[in-house]
C-alpha cells in the first residue's frame, strides 16, 4: 500500500517537473513574464539549461583578445595575441585540450553581456524605440548580473596573466591590460565583394595588478 | 489506467539502452578529466582562472554548491579531482552502481560549476540526464554489478521499476523538449529563416574550419538546406518518435545533424554527448535484434574465413 502511494506520488512529481521544464524552455511569453520568478526558482540551479544554441541570432563576430604587461621598470611589453593560436590549434586537430580551452575567452566575453530574458527584452525595447538607456539603467542592472560580469572579467584577466607569465617567465610583471578587437562579420550581401572592409572596433579594458595564477601550460 | 500502471510497475524497460548510455557518458566524462589533466589547476584549481574567493561568492550568489568551494588548499583540490576520476571510472564499469551514480553526479556537478565558462550544451544535457538516471538501473548489462549478481534470484520491485521507467521517460522527454526549444528559437531568428545563419556562424573562428567554410559558403543551395534542415530536424524530432518506424528516421536525422556539427564546427564533445543520447531510444528487444544480427554476421564471417583457411591448407597438401 505504501509503495502504491509512493508510486502515485512519484507520478505527480514527474508531471509537475515536466510542466516546469516545458515552461522554462518555451520562448518568452505571457505566462513566463508573469511567473518567471517561480519557474526559475524551481529549475535553477539544479535543472538549469539553455538550448538557444546559435539562436535566435547566431554569433557572427570575431573577438580577438590581446594582452600587454607593464614591468617593474615601467617598460611596457608588446601586445600578445591570446586568441588566434588557440583557434588555429583547435582547427588543426579537434582532439586536443584546445577544443575546450578555445572557449575561455568567448565564454567569459558572452558571460559579460549575458542577462536574463526579462532584462534582455527591456534592453531590446530600448534599442527598438530609441529610448535613452540611462533612464532605464535601474531596470537593466541588478546585483546578480553585475557580480557575474565581475567574475567573467576577472577570469579573462587571470587567463591573460597566466599567459603573459608563460611568455615572460623571468620578468617582474607589475600590471597587465587586455584589449579586445571586435571584427564584425562580412554581410551576406557583400559575400563576393573582395574589397569589403570589415568593421573593426577596439575595446580597451582597465589595467589590473598582476597576480600569480596557476599556469595554463606547464 | 490499470494497463498504464502495470506497464509502469511490472518490469524495467530500456535496460540495455540505459546501460550503454552509462558507459558512453562515463567515457565522455573520463575524456574530459584526462584530456585536461595537465591544465586542471588552471581550469578548476583554487588559484586558477577563478580565484577561490570568487568561486565561493558565485556559488552563494546563485544558491549553488560545488565540492571545489570547500577549501582553497591545493591538496584538497587534487584529492577531489582524482576522486572524481575514480568515480567516473567506477561508473563506467558499473560497480556499486546505486551509490556510484550519485557520487559521480556530485563530482561532475562540482567540476562543471567550478568553471562554467568552458561548458557546452553537451555538458548541460549530460548533467541533467545523469541526475534523472540516478533513479534508474543503469548497470543491468555490461557491468561488474551484473557479473556479481548472476545466480541471485530477483524479487518483484514495483516501486523501483516505476522509478526506473519514469527516469527513462523523463530523459527522453527532456531530449524532446530540448530540440523543440532549440528549433523554436531558431525559427524566431531572422538569419535562420532567411537561410544565412550558417554563412555567419562559419565566419566565427571558434566555430569554423577554413576548408568547410569555403565549400559551404560558396553555395547558396547548401546554405539554405543547412539552415532549414537544422530547424526541421529539431522541430520534427518529438513527433517522429511517436511512430515506431519514423522513430528510426528521427534518430538518423539527429545523428546526422550532430555529425555535421562535429565535423564542420568542431564542437566534438557537444556532438558526442548528443549522439550518445540517441542510444536511449532503442528498446531492449530492438537491441537484442541488433546483437543477434551482429553475432550472426560475425559467425558467418568467421566460418567463411576459417573455411578458406582450411581449403588453402588442403590444396597445399595436395600439391
Amino acid at each position: 500500500m505504501i509503495k502504491k502511494v509512493l508510486i502515485i506520488l512519484s507520478l505527480f512529481l514527474f508531471a509537475g517537473h515536466l510542466l516546469f521544464t516545458v515552461l522554462y524552455l518555451t520562448p518568452f511569453n505571457p505566462v513566463k513574464a508573469k511567473y518567471s520568478f517561480a519557474i526559475n526558482g524551481y529549475m535553477e540551479p539544479v535543472f538549469s539549461q539553455n538550448w538557444r544554441l546559435f539562436a535566435p541570432n547566431p554569433a557572427s563576430t570575431n573577438n580577438k583578445f590581446l594582452v600587454r604587461a607593464e614591468l617593474a621598470d615601467g617598460e611596457k611589453t608588446d601586445w600578445l595575441d591570446l586568441t588566434t593560436f588557440m583557434i588555429e590549434k583547435n582547427q588543426d586537430n579537434r582532439f586536443t585540450p584546445y577544443n575546450r580551452l578555445v572557449r575561455i575567452q568567448r565564454g567569459a566575453f558572452t558571460s559579460l553581456y549575458q542577462t536574463d530574458e526579462v532584462t534582455l527584452k527591456i534592453s531590446q525595447t530600448i534599442e527598438e524605440k530609441n529610448l535613452d538607456r540611462e533612464d532605464y539603467e535601474h531596470m537593466l542592472e541588478n546585483e546578480r548580473t553585475k557580480k557575474q560580469d565581475e567574475y567573467a572579467l576577472e577570469a579573462l584577466n587571470r587567463y591573460a596573466q597566466s599567459y603573459v607569465r608563460s611568455v615572460y617567465p623571468n620578468k617582474d610583471i607589475e600590471k597587465t591590460q587586455i584589449i579586445m578587437q571586435e571584427t564584425k562579420a562580412k554581410p551576406f550581401s557583400e559575400k563576393d565583394n573582395e574589397d569589403y572592409e570589415r568593421e573593426v572596433n577596439l575595446h580597451e579594458f582597465e589595467w589590473v595588478d598582476y597576480v600569480a595564477v596557476s599556469p595554463v601550460f606547464d | 489506467m490499470k494497463q498504464f500502471f502495470d506497464k509502469l510497475t511490472n518490469k524495467k524497460h530500456m535496460l540495455i539502452g540505459t546501460s550503454i548510455l552509462r558507459i558512453s557518458f562515463g567515457l565522455l566524462i573520463l575524456y574530459m578529466y584526462l584530456i585536461h589533466y595537465a591544465q586542471r589547476r588552471f581550469l578548476w584549481g583554487p588559484n586558477g582562472m577563478q580565484s577561490h574567493d570568487s568561486l565561493r561568492d558565485q556559488m552563494t550568489l546563485t544558491s549553488n554548491f560545488s565540492l571545489y568551494q570547500l577549501s582553497d588548499s591545493m591538496v584538497y583540490f587534487e584529492v577531489i579531482f582524482h576522486l572524481g576520476i575514480l568515480f567516473a571510472l567506477l561508473f563506467t564499469v558499473g560497480f556499486m552502481n546505486r551509490t556510484v551514480a550519485v557520487l559521480n553526479f556530485l563530482f561532475l556537478w562540482s567540476l562543471q560549476h567550478a568553471n562554467v565558462l568552458i561548458l557546452d550544451g553537451g555538458d548541460n544535457i549530460m548533467r541533467i540526464i545523469l541526475l534523472y538516471l540516478i533513479f534508474a538501473n543503469t548497470a543491468s548489462h555490461f557491468s561488474i554489478d551484473r557479473t556479481r549478481k548472476i545466480g541471485k534470484a530477483s524479487t518483484p520491485k514495483p516501486l523501483s521499476n516505476a522509478l526506473h521507467n519514469l527516469a527513462v521517460l523523463a530523459s527522453i522527454l527532456q531530449l524532446c523538449l530540448m530540440y523543440l526549444s532549440s528549433g523554436l528559437h531558431k525559427v524566431m531568428g531572422e538569419m535562420w529563416t532567411n537561410g544565412t545563419a550558417l554563412y555567419y556562424i562559419l565566419q566565427v573562428g571558434e566555430y569554423t574550419h577554413p576548408f568547410f567554410q569555403t565549400i559551404i559558403s560558396s553555395s547558396e543551395i547548401i546554405l539554405m538546406i543547412g539552415a532549414y534542415s537544422a530547424i526541421f530536424i529539431q522541430l520534427s524530432f518529438p513527433f517522429l518518435l511517436l511512430n515506431r518506424y519514423t522513430k528510426y528516421l528521427a534518430m538518423f536525422n539527429i545523428v546526422a545533424l550532430h555529425i555535421g556539427i562535429a565535423v564542420v564546427m568542431g564542437l566534438f564533445t557537444f556532438s558526442a554527448a548528443m549522439i550518445t543520447m540517441q542510444l536511449l531510444m532503442l528498446t531492449d528487444r530492438e537491441y537484442q535484434k541488433v546483437f543477434a544480427y551482429v553475432s550472426k554476421s560475425a559467425a558467418k564471417f568467421r566460418d567463411k574465413f576459417q573455411n578458406t583457411k582450411v581449403k588453402n591448407y588442403e590444396t597445399k597438401q595436395v600439391q
